[in-house]
């Protein structure tokens, strides 16, 4: 029996599945962190300074890819700081989905005063300087997990509210759902079974997207300096202590850029091609 | 034992457009897509109502179903005034008429299951527990010629006449009153529209059903309604049994429909209608038909013609038919 | 130089999609005489618009496969024609009209140029002369006021004008076959009988040959002179339109004819053909319509019926036909 479907299948999912196995292994080393870093990401070795990756000069395999100014394992540290990087980046989507799609659904649904009120909303978050918003929200508040999920959740939510307001508004035109008006299913029924599951691909494809941002604005956020704060690292907090040795250890800042930029491409990889996933069929 | 028709309207007007916006000035056109109807139907008939675009008879279908903006006018159902009827009544009300759609491509939900698109009038009117409720959707497939193992399946898996099916047994399965059929036919190929007209008489028989057919395909409906109401830009020119209509058909229009309908044996000469059938934004004056009418007088174009009296359920709006 | 205008043997179209390969066309073989009107009869699936938008040359070749032993129009083989010799092909040979002359028309382009264009590339006639022949045939398709609405864009017009228009462009280029792929099936039933009035005249007029594809059976009575019948993706019966109504040979044909909804008969009891069409995904060992057949015998899910003469002339694909078989 060959194995011709699966190669097919990779084949034409080329895009998705490289993106996909990047999410795979970046959720894989946030959650075996424990298992898979050589080394605790807080162990100060102070003996073992800004020691270069193993394929540079005075590197060596005790640290794959170096240690920081206070001796810390960089590798070590990039996986952990998965964990943080992914669980902001899963709270801020989903905060930001739950949010954004609600707005979207009931703006598009209802139309009217709700629609304009709504969509005045959007409109006001969307000029407004986010990155000030944000800053201000945390040096006010404090950082921590919480307080940085929602912050980058609001961030996010209009991405929701613009697409599914739009898809809400073409569903309620099909005849489907004009059949099942005519059933008699009360609204809050119309709005679950029938309007919901049928924008559920485009908050699917809007959610990777968000996934990327929602990384990528704790890392400037932990830059800035008002991220998560505490112990364990965060890639962004490893970008700002890098930021004074970008000259002589260049390889604080280029491994956590590197470990947010492959996971940001591999978000926007997967939205791609959930994309082409969804409209394909619709076409057909 | 109600002796009133299961549904009756009563001068019904539909308009659409005419709303006024704060950035327009002047409103937007208006288009009067029914102008003083009256028509009924009763217990146990099949009319059909024919007619070609614009004539009105989808617009009829939905406003009778309390689903088009009544302008004025009355719908009333078994003798109940249902045309101010809103909100959780007129959704209650709902349970005792159906409608079945044109294009079973697009009348099912993509993401619900066959068993979950026929149990949901059930879920929605009824207080029925599950095993019921699946016991009656089982019953339903069946006699609508579907597989009983098709329940868990989804619509993209099926052809359109298989869905058309679906969509007649989830309008059937509350054995409403009453049942608004909407060009059912017209997106089937020409083997299986005969399939599911089958249908339509077999549930008709099984459920006592009531229907109110639309088409535009005025062969197919002659040999199966009782009754034939033809259409033209928003008011109805004729009205009979179809035998009536068929034999004697008395509304220049009708004889017209008649004509170009395509036949295989007849060597009569179609007469041509003159012009175009005219926009409805702007219906001609007097009686509508007299722009292309090919017996038109003075009159036809000052006087709007009334409907007369034929004899039997004949009837039609013509200056030129005599009553009986 | 043969006498037919058309001259297809052997069409075999299949596309490759996802899920499978679609067999479209299976060894089809038809031919249309100068002058004559063919009708061509199907449901969805029986692959009646994919054959003609072959001849033309309008399938996207990278996704289907087109093979055929021979496919000629007016004696030239369409086979090894690259895409500028089509063009030479396309308007003085043969014209299409599609079903939907809305999306067929460009919206941005008015309707005198759409008409002008094709006539001046082929004939190489002044903008002036073009423009005087095109208001001609505007009347002659029966648009009233032709020199107004020879400005105009398809939008401002109603949809039995549209397809006037296009039966214009169709003929502005004096095709010897004009094929017409269902296009009157999105007419009202009034329209749709001034179009083939129309059409019936212009085809007698001008002599041209026609092939007109349409799944409704009752409107090709007055005017094919010949029916071909398809059914999944081969042509089940090949007849003169008289003989096709009055006794049909295929039971297919004859099933789709107690099928058709009948203004001439309409009260008499009818009864639909069981099952649906097959998938076109699968190829079955023996003749497509067999297992909906109450003729069918066991030969008939062995083998493929091939096109034979009946006693009365016409030609059927079936091992127990309803008519006699020629000697």
């Amino acid at each position: 029996m060959s194995d011709a479907p699966l190669s097919l299948f990779l084949r034409r999912h080329t895009i998705g599945m490289i993106g996909l196995a990047i999410l795979v292994c970046a959720v894989g080393s946030a959650l075996l962190a424990p298992w898979i870093a050589p080394y605790s990401p807080t162990k100060i070795d102070l003996m073992a300074r800004l020691v270069p990756p193993f394929w540079v000069e005075g590197g060596s395999f005790k640290h794959l890819l170096g240690t920081d100014n206070l001796g810390r394992d960089v590798l070590s540290r990039v996986i952990y700081g998965a964990q943080v990087s992914l669980s902001v980046g899963a709270g801020a989507v989903v905060l930001g989905a739950i949010i954004g799609s609600t707005v979207g659904l009931l703006a598009g649904y209802f139309g009217g005063l709700v629609d304009a009120a709504l969509s005045f909303l959007i409109n006001v978050q969307l000029s407004f300087p986010f990155t000030l918003l944000a800053i201000f929200l945390l040096a006010t508040f404090g950082g921590g997990f919480v307080p940085v999920v929602v912050v980058v959740a609001l961030a996010t939510w209009v991405n929701y509210a613009r697409v599914v307001r739009g898809q809400v508004m073409s569903v309620k035109n099909q005849e489907y759902v004009a059949a099942a008006l005519s059933v008699g299913v009360p609204t809050r029924g119309i709005l679950r079974r029938y309007i919901l599951p049928n924008t559920m691909s485009s908050i699917i494809v809007v959610a990777s997207f968000s996934m990327a941002q929602a990384i990528l604005t704790e890392a400037a956020l932990s830059f800035l300096g008002v991220g998560i704060g505490g112990a364990t690292p965060s890639w962004g907090t490893m970008l700002n202590d890098g930021r004074n040795y970008l000259q002589n250890a260049w390889w604080m800042t280029a491994m956590p850029g590197l470990a947010t930029a492959l996971t940001v491409l591999a978000g926007n990889l997967c939205g791609d091609w959930l994309q082409d996933r969804a409209n394909p069929r619709l076409r057909k | 034992m109600s002796t009133h028709p299961v549904i009756k309207a009563e001068g019904l007007t539909v308009e659409f457009g005419g709303r006024r916006s704060i950035f327009r000035r002047e409103p937007t056109a208006v288009v009067q897509a029914l102008s003083g109807v009256s028509v009924s139907v009763d217990r146990g008939e099949t009319v059909a109502v024919v007619g070609e675009s614009g004539c009105g008879k989808s617009t009829l279908g939905r406003a009778l179903l309390r689903s088009a903006p009544i302008t004025g006018g009355k719908v009333l159902f078994q003798g109940q005034d249902i045309t101010a009827l809103e909100g959780e009544a007129l959704r209650a009300m709902r349970r005792h008429f159906q409608m079945i759609f044109q294009d079973p491509y697009a009348s099912l939900n993509p993401k619900m299951t066959i068993f979950e698109t026929l149990a949901e009038p059930l879920r929605v009117h009824t207080n029925e527990d599950s095993k019921a409720i699946r016991e009656r959707v089982l019953e339903m497939l069946e006699a609508a010629g579907l597989d009983r193992n098709f329940a868990e399946r989804y619509p993209h898996e099926f052809s359109g006449g298989q869905r058309q099916r679906v969509a007649i047994a989830r309008a059937a399965i509350l054995r409403p009153d009453f049942i608004v059929a909407d060009e059912p036919l017209s997106a089937l190929d020409v083997s299986l529209q005969l399939q599911i007209l089958k249908l339509f008489a077999s549930l008709k028989q099984q459920f006592a059903l009531t229907y109110l057919f639309i088409s535009h395909d005025l062969a197919r409906v002659f040999g199966f309604a009782d009754r034939i109401v033809v259409m033209y830009l928003g008011k109805i020119v004729e009205t009979g049994s179809a035998r009536e209509v068929y034999h004697a058909p008395a509304h220049p229009y009708t004889r017209a429909l008649i004509a170009a309908a395509p036949s295989p044996t007849s060597t009569a000469e179609t007469p041509a209608l003159k012009g175009e059938i005219p926009s409805p934004l702007n219906p001609p004056k007097g009686c509508r038909f007299h722009t292309r009418c090919p017996l038109a007088m003075d009159v036809c174009s000052q006087v709007e013609p009334r409907m007369t009296a034929l004899g039997g359920q004949h009837s039609a709006a013509c200056h030129l038919v005599t009553p009986a | 130089m043969s006498g037919m205008v058309l001259e297809v043997e052997g069409l075999n179209i299949s596309f490759h999609g996802g899920s499978g390969t679609v067999h479209a066309v299976r060894n089809l073989s038809l031919s249309v005489a100068h002058g004559e009107v063919v009708g061509v009869v199907g449901e969805s699936g029986s692959g009646k618009s994919v054959t003609m938008m072959s001849v033309v040359r309008l399938l996207d070749t990278r996704r289907t496969d087109i093979r055929a032993r021979r496919m000629q129009l007016d004696g030239k083989s369409l086979q090894d024609l690259r895409s500028r010799q089509l063009e030479s092909v396309r308007g003085p040979v043969v014209s299409y009209i599609f079903q939907d002359p809305l999306s067929a028309l460009n919206p941005l382009l008015t309707v005198g140029r759409q008409i002008t264009e094709g006539m001046r590339r082929h004939k190489g006639i002044s903008r002036s002369e073009a423009r005087r022949r095109a208001i001609d045939l505007l009347r002659r398709v029966g648009i009233p006021s032709p020199e107004v609405r020879i400005n105009q864009l398809p939008h401002q017009m109603s949809g039995g004008m549209r397809q006037r228009v296009m039966i214009a462009m169709a003929l502005a280029t004096d095709p010897k076959l004009l094929i017409a792929d269902e296009p009157t099936t999105a007419l009202d039933v009034t329209v749709q009988a001034e179009i083939v009035r129309l059409v019936q005249s212009i085809q007698s007029e001008r002599g041209m040959a026609m092939v007109w594809v349409t799944h409704d059976l009752a409107l090709l009575a007055k005017l094919a002179h010949r029916v071909v019948v398809m059914y999944a993706g081969r042509i089940v019966e090949d007849s003169s339109a008289e003989q096709l109504y009055a006794q049909p040979s295929h039971p297919y044909s004859a099933g789709l004819l107690a099928s058709t909804s009948r203004i001439d008969d309409p009260f008499t009891e009818q009864d639909p053909i069981p099952g649906t069409p097959p998938d076109p995904k699968v190829v079955s060992p023996g003749c497509s319509f067999a297992p909906r057949c109450n003729r069918a015998l066991p030969r008939c899910l062995a083998e493929v019926p091939e096109l034979s003469a009946m006693a009365n002339g016409s030609r059927a694909a079936c091992f127990n036909p309803l008519t006699e078989a020629a000697a």
